[in-house]
């Protein structure tokens, strides 16, 4: 235990930088793989074509892989992020690629009567998107998102491998100074599944509010 | 670009290469067969058994599947077992494969009608040749989608090993980088093959899926 104690400190500034890489990349794969998902619903193959090849090989290539060509080849090209911006830059690119997958199908399940009926009662794309389109959508992408999001907090521990000091890089610094590798790995799974935990504790909470608001509960 | 730092070492990645199919191979079979016990466990009448399958799936998959890997590699000598890199990467990527992979085997099961058990039951079809026969062919067509994407993720997952110290096609990279300084051209070549790799499963799937297909 005393590697724990001694430890401490480093793991919770690890778990901190966990924590808000996560959200960061979170919040801007959740904002631009929607928009390109409802850009490529209004624009057409123009940019579909493309969205489709981008979230093909970002959802093809291991991690570890989109990670190290941030990491070592964007220097190489002139562009030097530091390992936590390699890192969040490779997260972002990945979650880019599912997110826009996620929302394309739930943009897809949208009934196109609806859009008829919008049209018929003269509602502009905007109040469409808004009132009909965003309520709808929110509830049928919310698992797939959550389960999608709560499974990448996992995928941060390869950010260890491009020098980024998250969990599992302190775990291995820590398993190096004492010689404790099983207790100290089961900590460290125990901080990912905590924060997934959270994620699937907010899912609930989400779910719940946007069934009330639109009354139907299916 | 200086292609030559790929041509000149094309062995290397060539076998590498070999290395990552290998490991894939290995882990989606071996996940699939120890998920199958597991989910029959996990609606098992006997107690213990139920339990123990629910702990499985939720620990393996709660955890990072690197650290499944260190644990692996770096955990199990604490017990005085000691793996060899290759070895202790598959098991720790089969040990996390196999915990989702029981889940989708067994709502595949429950997916098949009720009366269709029954009915196995009724003609006095004993259990195992009921399951072979009767059960799986159409559990099949409703796991097959989601089994297969796991085993996409599985390639992917290979990539972990050369964290363990595993020469295949990432780790084969790693070391080639450091040598060579030439990050750009070695990561485009890797990120072909992956994606060459993954044509393939997908391909191998739709293939299979059609198998199972019903005659229209």
């Amino acid at each position: 235990m005393d590697v724990i104690v001694a430890q401490f400190p480093r793991f919770l500034a690890a778990t901190w930088l966990t924590i808000w890489m996560f959200a960061l990349v979170t919040v801007l794969s959740t904002i631009i793989g929607a928009a390109l998902a409802i850009l490529s619903e209004a624009a057409g193959k123009a940019v579909s074509v493309p969205l489709a090849i981008f979230s093909w090989v970002f959802r093809g290539l291991p991690e570890l892989v989109v990670l190290l060509a941030c990491y070592l080849a964007l220097p190489a090209a002139g562009l030097d992020l530091g390992p936590v911006g390699s890192a969040i830059l490779g997260f972002t690119l990945i979650g880019i690629a599912y997110q826009a997958e996620i929302f394309r199908a739930g943009l897809a399940s949208v009934d196109p009567k609806l859009f008829e009926a919008t049209r018929a009662l003269g509602m502009n794309w905007r109040l469409t998107m808004r009132r009909i389109v965003f309520p709808q959508v929110v509830r049928t992408v919310l698992p797939a998102w959550a389960t999608f999001s709560a499974g990448n907090v996992k995928a941060f521990a390869v950010a260890s491998a491009i020098a980024v000091t998250e969990v599992m890089a302190v775990t291995r610094q820590s398993i190096a100074m004492s010689n404790q590798p099983f207790l100290l790995i089961l900590v460290a799974a125990g901080i990912y599944a905590a924060i997934a935990s959270i994620l699937m504790v907010l899912e609930v909470l989400v779910s719940r509010r946007f069934a009330g608001q639109t009354g139907a509960n299916s | 670009m200086e292609w030559s730092v790929v041509t000149g070492n094309a062995g290397l990645l060539a076998a590498a290469t070999l290395n990552t199919v290998a490991i894939a191979a290995t882990t989606i079979v071996l996940s699939v067969v120890l998920a199958f016990p597991l989910a029959l466990m996990r609606d098992s009448r006997v107690a213990p058994l139920r339990v123990i399958a629910g702990i499985y799936s939720w620990t393996t998959r709660a955890m990072p599947t690197l650290a499944l890997l260190f644990l692996a590699y770096y955990g199990l000598p604490e017990l005085g077992i000691y793996l060899d890199p290759v070895p202790a990467a598959v098991a720790g990527l089969t040990v996390s494969a196999a915990g989702y992979n029981m889940e989708y085997i067994r709502a595949a099961l429950k997916a098949v009608p009720r009366g269709q058990y029954e009915a196995c039951r009724a003609l006095g079809i004993p259990f195992p040749l009921a399951l072979r026969r009767l059960i799986l062919p159409q559990a099949m067509r409703i796991l097959l989608p989601p089994l297969s994407s796991n085993l996409t993720l599985l390639l992917k997952g290979s990539a972990l090993a050369s964290l363990v110290a595993v020469n295949e096609l990432t780790g084969q990279a790693m070391a080639l980088i450091s040598d060579t300084y030439r990050p750009i051209e070695i990561l485009i070549v890797v990120a072909v093959v992956y994606l060459a790799l993954n044509g393939v499963l997908v391909a191998v799937q739709k293939g299979v899926e059609r198998q199972f297909r019903l005659p229209a």
